[in-house]
């Protein structure tokens, strides 16, 4: 998997605090070679040529303002340097002005088959007050289009939770949303990110977050929504139908290596030679970035070597925020052969097992589609810990208390 | 030499209390504190090397080598002063010491006794109130014993104690404050004792003034001759010349015989780094000297002298009947020095001088770590502190919700409150203190009687019902003075706190005496301030022990989904549970964070449920995204609340954070601490 960072945008949301940067005339060139230096110093460096690459994906900053001539370069480039199956998902993160909407059909002829649109609402003037620079009419023309273009492999995002907002509201808004989806969307509670103007005006007492019982609410009214037009939550923010999950996510968060490549774009693999994980963070200015790649060939800015208790607390932690939970034959995987139930707190694990927050499954045989994706009925054959609905509504709370 | 940090700390601590609180706390410090201030490294080298004269000492005294043989009883006086907290008593104690040249008058060294010279020189403190002064009267070379004595009811006995080493007193009274509830507590004692009293009246120089007025309020009060009144002025040195020859006429000798077996009264102790424990003793009758073998008539412990002396700058060894000085002997902790006992020489045993009991905790507290892993290094630093404070008592305590801790006996709260600030300052500690507990006293039917000093040890029902006759409350006698307008309000208060008044007196015009019989458990809380509060800061206080009564008292339990959680039970009057037990289940309400599990609080006597408050099980914690550079961020906050959940208290499903008991007993419910 390879992620590749495009950090500019044309505005500022105001409650986003991405490595991103305002800049509508970024030196398109320079960006492309210092991110296709980088891919291949990675390949260079940690002998990867011919490597399988089962997804790529652009995000941002806002990617659907790069040319599609740089993302078509870089994509050769991954096709020469590893192997890039005809298969393999390559998402771009885009925003839904018209503009970027013309040049939807450009993207995807270079070979990029997914399309991940930031819609956040479909309330004009809930888009002005989170800073956006397009209209909700924009918005859902460009879903159209979208879905004209790439077909079922289109998602876009809302957040909720904005201020004053009620549940009929959101009720309404989500529902027009899932009567143009395709078949993935995914829902974000709106987090106050410190740094950012909306943090700015939290600390001001301007934004007035919703109460903890109204966030739940809103919250619980998006579950039973998505339910209905037949989205399976797969993870706590992530809705799917008919099998259409995004396969770059999950290999997030089911433990696979990927490439971070770009300005403060982070990454995890594995170096066999060393048999231990690592994480690799670039630079995040782009100026230093692109400077960094240009002298050594990459930008890195660190390096680390991840203990084998952040390899396996990740896996729980990553684990238990998507229904199927961790199966045992991934924690053995990454751990060098421990046993879930040696590394966890049993006691604590068959508590709320018993008071219903998870589920030990054990010999799994029958398709449940609440919780289990097609592709993964292999890897959960020798059980699962998973949380429940209610589970996963406090896994925050659970995490902590299972882990020694 | 060390002045300690925390005098200011204290004082900044219990700023606007009553002013009782404020001074009585600097005494304590001083008291707990002083042989940090003292250098006794020099102590025994001074012992066997004359030592040299200061050059600017105004001194009346020119000689090098004071023979103390040559002050037998009738040229000793033992004298205290006692007071109102402000009145004065530390300027006219200074004053005096400079007047007989036992400090330099030096303006400079007034705030900084402490530092003064001769405290270098000798290695003992001046300033320590307790001191020896010499003084020529007609012709006569006197020695002048000041004694000090605590300023706080919570060193009543202490105070009583002091007051026995004396013949006589100065009762110096603020002429525009006029009588104060701890003048008035303090004159009875004095005179309990047969001291001769002599009226000073002090701030005659402050325009408010009014001399006469405070005559006669002392006339009426104390039915005191005040025939031989003085009037001063500590601060500027009016009269302050004619206080010495009124001691000398008015103050009778110590009556003791030095041809008798020796008989030496403790009146006070500290523990020094350097030297141990020093002991302040009045010889009664006979000698006592270095060498010398001693027993204690309490606990029959024997003890050798390892130096004495008198508590002044110069040299002076041997200590005869009538004399008053510190004597160090082979005692190992505070604990050893029972203030009020009696020592005599190992084969000549004497009956011991009354009035002595063992120090006596009126209030109990259980101290725990809040951080369980702390325990063994605060039982040092507990140990360490008591060394200090022989009035302290410490047992070991475990609970089931704060795990392993101590149960402390303190004399009172502000010796509670400055014990704890010492720990947490000094020591570094986090500790959590349960709600104050004062000794309720169990009476069974066949007779015998217990002290419990912890809810934990209240009667259950079964016991009650087969074994008690009745439960007994420890019981004070309040003394409260204040301007005639403030009557009504601090009545209500007091009634409030079922007090019972015994009496009421004009002390003049305006001005009111009340007497009271309060409950101990009433006033270890807020009272003060209260009382304070009620009476915009013009009424005074005081207390002093009255015994026990038969009293209506019961265990109320806090219960966490239907769990009692021990460290939180309380002993309260019957009469109170109603509005206690609603007050606290909706402030654990309140500092119980919300958890995966519903949590129902109930408070109850008994099977009785009194007020039940409940926090909703939490619906929703999980963050919405993580990405990128949350991934690391996350998995630092993970480690944290993996912490964090550790240190939790559980009690059954519920986890209860040291902060939520902490935030729950500090913030009222029950200590005296501040609001
Ligand atoms: N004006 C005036 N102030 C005095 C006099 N004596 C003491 N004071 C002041 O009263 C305050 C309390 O005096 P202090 O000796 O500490 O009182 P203590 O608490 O009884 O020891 C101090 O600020 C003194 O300076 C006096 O004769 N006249
Ligand atoms: C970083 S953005 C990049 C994609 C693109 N630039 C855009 O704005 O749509 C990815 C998504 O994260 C979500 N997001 C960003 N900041 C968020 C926040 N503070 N709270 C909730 N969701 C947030 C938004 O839904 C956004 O579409
Ligand atoms: S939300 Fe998207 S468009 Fe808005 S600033 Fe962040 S990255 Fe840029
Ligand atoms: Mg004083």
């Amino acid at each position: 998997m390879i992620y590749i960072h495009w950090p500019f945008c044309k505005s500022k949301c105001t409650y986003c605090n991405f490595n991103k940067y305002i800049d509508p005339n970024p030196d398109h060139k320079r960006m492309k070679n210092s991110l296709i230096s980088e891919i291949k110093h990675y390949v260079q460096k940690y002998d990867m040529k011919g490597r399988i690459i089962h997804s790529v994906y652009f995000g941002g900053g806002t990617p659907s303002l790069a040319l599609p001539s740089t993302f078509e370069e870089i994509l050769n480039t991954i096709a020469n340097e590893f192997t890039l199956p005809s298969n393999a998902e390559i998402t771009m993160e885009g925003n839904p002005t018209s503009t970027e909407t013309r040049k939807l059909q450009n993207f995807h002829s270079i070979g990029i088959n997914r399309l991940s649109l930031g819609l956040q609402s479909l309330d004009d003037i809930e888009l002005k007050r989170l800073g956006r620079d397009h209209t909700s009419k924009e918005a859902i023309n460009a879903v159209k289009e979208s879905i004209e273009i790439f077909g079922e492999n289109v998602t876009f995002d809302l957040i909720f939770g904005r201020e004053g907002q009620t549940v009929d509201d959101w009720r309404i808004e989500l529902k027009n949303a899932l009567e143009i989806a395709s078949n993935h969307i995914s829902l974000y509670e709106l987090t106050i990110k410190r740094g950012t103007p909306l943090y700015k005006d939290f600390i001001k007492g301007k934004f007035k977050k919703p109460s903890p019982d109204k966030l739940a609410d809103l919250y619980d009214i998006t579950l039973e929504i998505t339910k209905k037009y037949g989205f399976q939550q797969y993870e706590v923010s992530n809705f799917q139908r008919n099998e259409k999950y995004s396969k770059h996510n999950y290999g997030y968060w089911s433990g696979l290596d990927y490439l971070g490549i770009g300005p403060g774009a982070h990454g995890r693999l594995t170096v066999p030679s060393k048999e231990a994980r690592f994480r690799t963070i670039r630079r995040l200015y782009p100026e230093e970035w692109m400077k960094q790649c240009e002298e050594t060939g990459e930008g890195i800015a660190k390096y680390e070597q991840m203990s084998s208790a952040d390899v396996r607390n990740e896996l729980v932690l990553f684990g238990l925020r998507t229904r199927i939970g961790i199966p045992r034959t991934r924690f053995r995987k990454y751990s060098l052969d421990q046993e879930l139930e040696k590394y966890l707190n049993m006691e604590q694990v068959n508590k709320f097992i018993e008071d219903g927050f998870l589920v030990w499954e054990n010999n799994y045989t029958k398709y449940d589609k609440e919780w289990v994706l097609n592709d993964f009925r292999e890897e959960i054959q020798n059980g699962v810990l998973r949380p429940t609905e209610k589970g996963l509504a406090v896994i925050d709370e659970i995490v902590p208390r299972i882990l020694y | 030499m060390i002045s300690r940090p925390i005098l200011f700390n204290i004082r900044s601590h219990i700023n606007n209390k009553s002013y009782i609180i404020h001074r009585n706390t600097l005494y304590i410090s001083k008291r707990i504190n002083r042989s940090l201030n003292i250098n006794y490294g020099n102590l025994f080298r001074n012992a066997v090397r004359p030592l040299q004269k200061r050059g600017h000492s105004s001194s009346s005294n020119p000689n090098k080598n004071i023979d103390l043989s040559k002050f037998p009883a009738e040229n000793i006086r033992n004298f205290s002063i006692i007071a109102h907290v402000d009145h004065g008593k530390s300027t006219l104690a200074d004053r005096l010491l400079e007047l007989t040249g036992t400090i330099s008058s030096n303006h400079l060294h007034q705030q900084v006794l402490d530092k003064l010279t001769v405290e270098r020189e000798r290695g003992i403190t001046v300033k320590a109130q307790t001191c020896s002064m010499f003084y020529e009267y007609k012709n006569k070379d006197y020695l002048l014993n000041l004694i000090d004595t605590p300023g706080h009811v919570d060193f009543n006995y202490e105070v009583s104690r002091s007051l026995a080493a004396c013949q006589g007193t100065i009762l110096l009274v603020d002429s525009s404050q006029g009588i104060q509830a701890q003048t008035v507590a303090n004159f009875f004692l004095a005179f309990n004792e047969g001291l001769a009293i002599i009226p000073v009246i002090n701030k005659i120089d402050l325009p408010t003034a009014e001399p006469d007025r405070v005559i006669n309020q002392i006339e009426s009060t104390f039915e005191l001759d005040v025939s031989l009144y003085v009037k001063i002025s500590a601060k500027s040195g009016i009269g302050i010349d004619k206080i010495l020859p009124a001691v000398i006429e008015k103050i009778p000798p110590p009556s003791g015989d030095i041809n008798k077996p020796l008989k030496a009264f403790l009146f006070d102790s500290w523990y020094d780094t350097y030297v141990g424990v020093v002991c302040l003793m009045a010889i009664v009758d006979g000698k006592l000297q270095k060498g010398d073998k001693i027993m204690s008539a309490y606990s029959e412990k024997k003890y050798e002298v390892i130096d004495i002396g008198i508590m002044h700058p110069e040299q002076v060894i041997t200590g005869h009947a009538g004399q008053v000085g510190y004597v160090i002997c082979s005692m190992k902790v505070a604990t050893e020095a029972h203030i009020g006992d009696t020592f005599y020489h190992i084969k000549n045993p004497v009956e011991p001088l009354p009035g002595f009991e063992p120090a006596k905790s009126m209030v109990f507290a259980g101290v725990f770590p809040t951080d369980t892993n702390e325990f063994s290094r605060l039982d040092e630093s507990i140990t360490k502190l008591t060394l200090n404070d022989a009035s302290v008592s410490v047992q070991k305590e475990t609970s089931t919700a704060l795990g392993q801790g101590w149960r402390i006996g303190f004399l009172g709260t502000l010796h509670m409150d400055v014990f704890r600030q010492r720990l947490e300052e000094e020591h570094d500690a986090n500790i959590i203190v349960t709600r104050p507990t004062v000794p309720y006293k169990i009476i069974y039917r066949d007779g015998t009687s217990k002290l419990i000093r912890n809810p934990t040890e209240f009667p259950d029902p079964m016991e009650m019902q087969n074994k008690v006759s009745e439960l007994q409350e420890p019981m004070v006698l309040a003394t409260i003075i204040l301007p005639e307008e403030y009557m009504g309000s601090v009545m209500d208060l007091c009634g409030s706190r079922r007090g019972e008044q015994l009496e009421y007196n004009y002390m003049d015009e305006s001005r009111v005496m009340m007497k009271y019989s309060i409950p101990l458990a009433e006033i270890v809380t807020d009272f003060h301030d209260e009382l304070k509060s009620k009476s915009s800061g013009y009424a005074s206080f005081d207390y002093e022990d009255m015994g026990y009564q038969t009293s209506d008292i019961v265990k109320m339990n806090v219960l966490i989904n239907k769990k009692p959680v021990d460290a939180l039970a309380a002993i309260l009057h019957r009469s109170q549970v109603a509005h206690v037990g609603r007050e606290w289940a909706k402030k654990l309400s309140e500092v119980i964070p919300k958890q995966l599990y519903e949590v129902i609080i109930q408070t109850a006597v008994g099977g009785k449920v009194i007020a039940r408050e409940t926090i909703s099980a939490m619906r929703k914690n999980v963050t919405a995204k993580c990405y990128g550079g949350d991934v690391t961020r996350k998995m630092k906050l993970l480690e944290k609340q993996k912490e964090g959940k550790k240190k939790m208290k559980m009690i059954g499903n519920i986890e209860l954070p040291q902060k939520a008991f902490y935030d729950f007993l500090s913030t009222g419910s029950g200590t005296s601490k501040k609001k």
